[in-house]
């Protein structure tokens, strides 16, 4: 049997128990739930948008096509209507059948009066129709022909040069902090299961009967390796209900997460993962009662929090603080960090492998170290071991 | 055979072992005894490969005891430990996959032993749904779920009742017969002197007495054991001579011998308190060697 053997062993049991156990199935249920009623629920009692314009009198073609197109801008979709006359139309304005209507290309009458001061969907369309109508009416009022004003007004728009630095475009701001957030929650709460399992069977002594048959080493990485498995499963169970309750309304709330920011941010997820599991598990180790776990787990949340804050304090910023700056680049902050600087284009693809490869070999130092507190400490039975003497010892 | 020979630990200034010294071979079962905080623990997890020692040697057929060695080994602690969630069958497979049994012939032998252990009918249950004694069975059963070679128990007739005592001694019996080596601590020296050819008896981290039961218990001054009837007075013994009275059970005199006792005086001295009902010879009980060696 080899190494790889018993820590299959170890990982497969855990995602089995794991999987079986009521508060798992609840807590995954329940979290998928929240995340989908908080996609859902905006669009219960939600209509689309839809608009009807009329039309009153002779309609010069360009502008009737002008209006039919105004769909997409106002992000709604315009019916047209063609109506008998300025009568007829205002009766129809009265009873709500039309929003807008156009008498003869140069005069807009609607129901209620608009306030330019709030923009609403309905304004947007009447300032639309308005200006589709003007627009076009000026320039064969200047003599140019329908066609040639329809040319003009088909005109792409100037490009802009900015002199300033471009902030990071919203919708990868937002696939970064989605990231940052959950990367945050999940190192906390698949941390804290790492933390209180190992407790768990050291303060059952549990421990000592595994021991005579597994390495201390193989013990803990497989218990890392299912805790880790089982969490992502977690994850990849609310991600996908987000992404389905998403499609199904329609949602735009995940319209930032693309697939690559996704990928990274899982990326970032498991580096990071890989350092602090280690971590929770030596931390585990060092108690005799599970009531003390959270209280040996609190240094750990310190570089967590910390890197927490200051990435997204700096995610809409176009300069990230030299804080983050620094963070970035220290393994315990950069799975954080790292993603913001990316986002605001603070850095070069070396430096990011730079960071890739010093938390990769961090991670492996740290599953040393962490490695031998555990060994030492798991059948320590007595007081409280603290940090400190776990690390000489180690 | 395993070997442990001179095996040193420190715990900081706590001396655990200290040169300590253990056989056992195949097909014996062999009593480690010892005060409490003698080392017994922690050398049962050296021999383990558990905790390591600081210098000494721990051999299994010859051979310096690796990871492979260890699987055929079966450890039953003093401090019991069972996940109590997990399915008694199911946990017991786990654990003999552990030593690198087959799934399915694990899952053959947690049924077999769980059979034999009186558990059969609760496979299904949850350890923690089992009374305590019953928690102990599961957890002789682990140590047993995958066939070892050596079996090192830890205290494993605590927590039991009599009849529980008599089930588990017949199985370490049995497997001893089939080949076993069986080593076990145990502070109840007459289920010892029922269960084990040999012991060694360790003091303060090292080997203070080892060998067979009969002939340690035959060692030291003679004992004799005195009934006069209808006296249950003692002092008359204790004026006698190099004469020391060990027990005094309702005029049941249990004497010990030294140099200058002479027996048949013992013997006039009895028929002077009246009639002699009781005078023979015995062994010593493997309770008094060990009070004598470990004081």
């Amino acid at each position: 049997m080899t190494s790889f053997d018993t820590i299959r062993l170890v990982a497969m049991r855990e995602l089995r128990e794991r999987f079986r156990s009521r508060v798992f199935r609840i807590t995954t249920i329940i979290s998928a739930a929240i995340v989908a009623a908080l996609i859902v629920l905006p669009h219960i009692n939600e209509k689309p948008k839809s608009y009807d314009v009329g039309l009153v009198g002779d309609t010069d073609p360009a502008i009737r096509a002008a209006v039919n197109s105004i769909g997409p801008a106002v992000s709604a979709t315009v019916h047209v209507h063609d109506v008998a006359n300025a009568r007829v139309a205002r009766a129809q304005l009265h009873h709500g059948d039309l929003d807008v209507a156009l008498v003869g290309g140069r005069h807009v009458i609607v129901d209620d009066p608009v306030d330019p001061n709030r923009v609403t969907g309905r304004v947007q369309l009447i300032a639309a129709v308005s200006e589709a109508a003007r627009l076009q009416t000026a320039l064969t009022d200047l003599g140019l022909t329908s066609q040639q004003a329809a040319q003009v007004l088909r005109r792409p728009p100037l490009p802009i040069e900015a002199l300033g630095k471009a902030k990071p475009a919203e919708t990868d701001q937002a696939t970064t902090v989605v990231g940052v957030i959950a990367i945050f929650i999940f190192f906390q709460t698949y941390g804290s299961w790492i933390l209180v399992g190992v407790a768990e069977e050291k303060s059952s002594r549990i421990a000592e009967v595994l021991l005579a048959a597994v390495r201390p080493r193989h013990l803990v990485g497989g218990k890392i390796l299912g805790i880790g498995l089982t969490g992502l499963a977690q994850a990849l169970v609310v991600a996908a209900t987000a992404i389905i309750a998403s499609r199904a309304v329609g949602s735009d709330a995940l319209r930032g997460t693309h697939a690559f920011g996704a990928v990274a941010a899982v990326g970032w997820f498991v580096l990071g993962f890989s350092f602090y599991s280690w971590l929770y598990a030596a931390a585990g180790s060092l108690v005799n009662r599970q009531s003390d776990a959270q209280a040996a787990g609190f240094p750990i949340t310190v570089p967590l929090f910390v890197g927490y804050f200051a990435s997204l304090t700096s995610i809409g910023s176009a300069n990230p603080s030299t804080l983050v700056k620094v963070l970035a680049y220290l393994p315990p902050t950069a799975p954080m960090c790292m993603p913001t600087l990316i986002v605001t284009g603070s850095v070069q693809a070396w430096q990011i492998v730079l960071v890739v490869v010093v938390s990769l070999v961090a991670s492996l130092v740290m599953a040393r170290i962490a490695g031998a507190i555990y060994s030492n400490s798991i059948l320590r039975t007595g007081k409280r071991i603290k940090w400190m003497e776990a690390l000489r010892a180690a | 055979m395993l070997v442990a020979d001179g095996l040193t630990r420190r715990f900081g200034d706590v001396i655990a072992l200290d040169g300590l010294s253990l056989r056992v071979a195949p097909g014996e079962v062999v009593g480690f005894l010892g005060p409490n905080g003698s080392g017994k623990t922690t050398a049962l997890r050296s021999i383990l490969g558990i905790s390591e020692p600081d210098s000494g040697t721990v051999t299994w057929k010859g051979k310096p005891v690796d990871t492979e060695s260890r699987r055929r080994f079966g450890y039953l602690p003093e401090e019991r430990g069972l996940y109590g969630g997990m399915k008694l069958g199911e946990e017991l497979a786990y654990f003999g996959t552990l030593y690198g049994v087959d799934h399915a012939d694990a899952t053959k032998s947690a049924h077999k032993w769980l059979e034999r252990l009186g558990l059969g009918e609760r496979i299904d249950d949850k350890v923690d749904a089992l009374s305590l004694g019953n928690q102990q069975r599961v957890q002789l059963a682990a140590a047993l779920v995958h066939e070892p070679e050596l079996l090192v128990l830890d205290e494993p007739f605590s927590g039991l009742d009599p009849i529980s005592i008599e089930n588990v001694g017949a199985i370490l019996r049995e497997q001893a017969d089939a080949g076993v080596a069986v080593v076990f601590s145990s502070h109840q020296l007459d289920l010892v002197e029922d269960y084990c050819e040999r012991v060694t008896i360790v003091a303060k981290g090292r080997a203070v007495a080892e060998g067979d039961i009969d002939e340690l218990r035959q060692g030291g001054d003679p004992r004799l054991v005195v009934e006069v009837a209808g006296d249950s007075s003692s002092t008359w013994a204790g004026r006698l001579r190099g004469v020391t009275v060990v027990d005094n059970a309702s005029g049941r005199l249990r004497l010990r011998l030294g140099k200058t006792a002479d027996a048949q005086a013992v013997l006039a001295a009895a028929q002077k308190r009246g009639p002699v009902v009781e005078f023979r010879y015995e062994q010593r009980k493997l309770s008094e060697v060990f009070r004598e060696v470990v004081a």
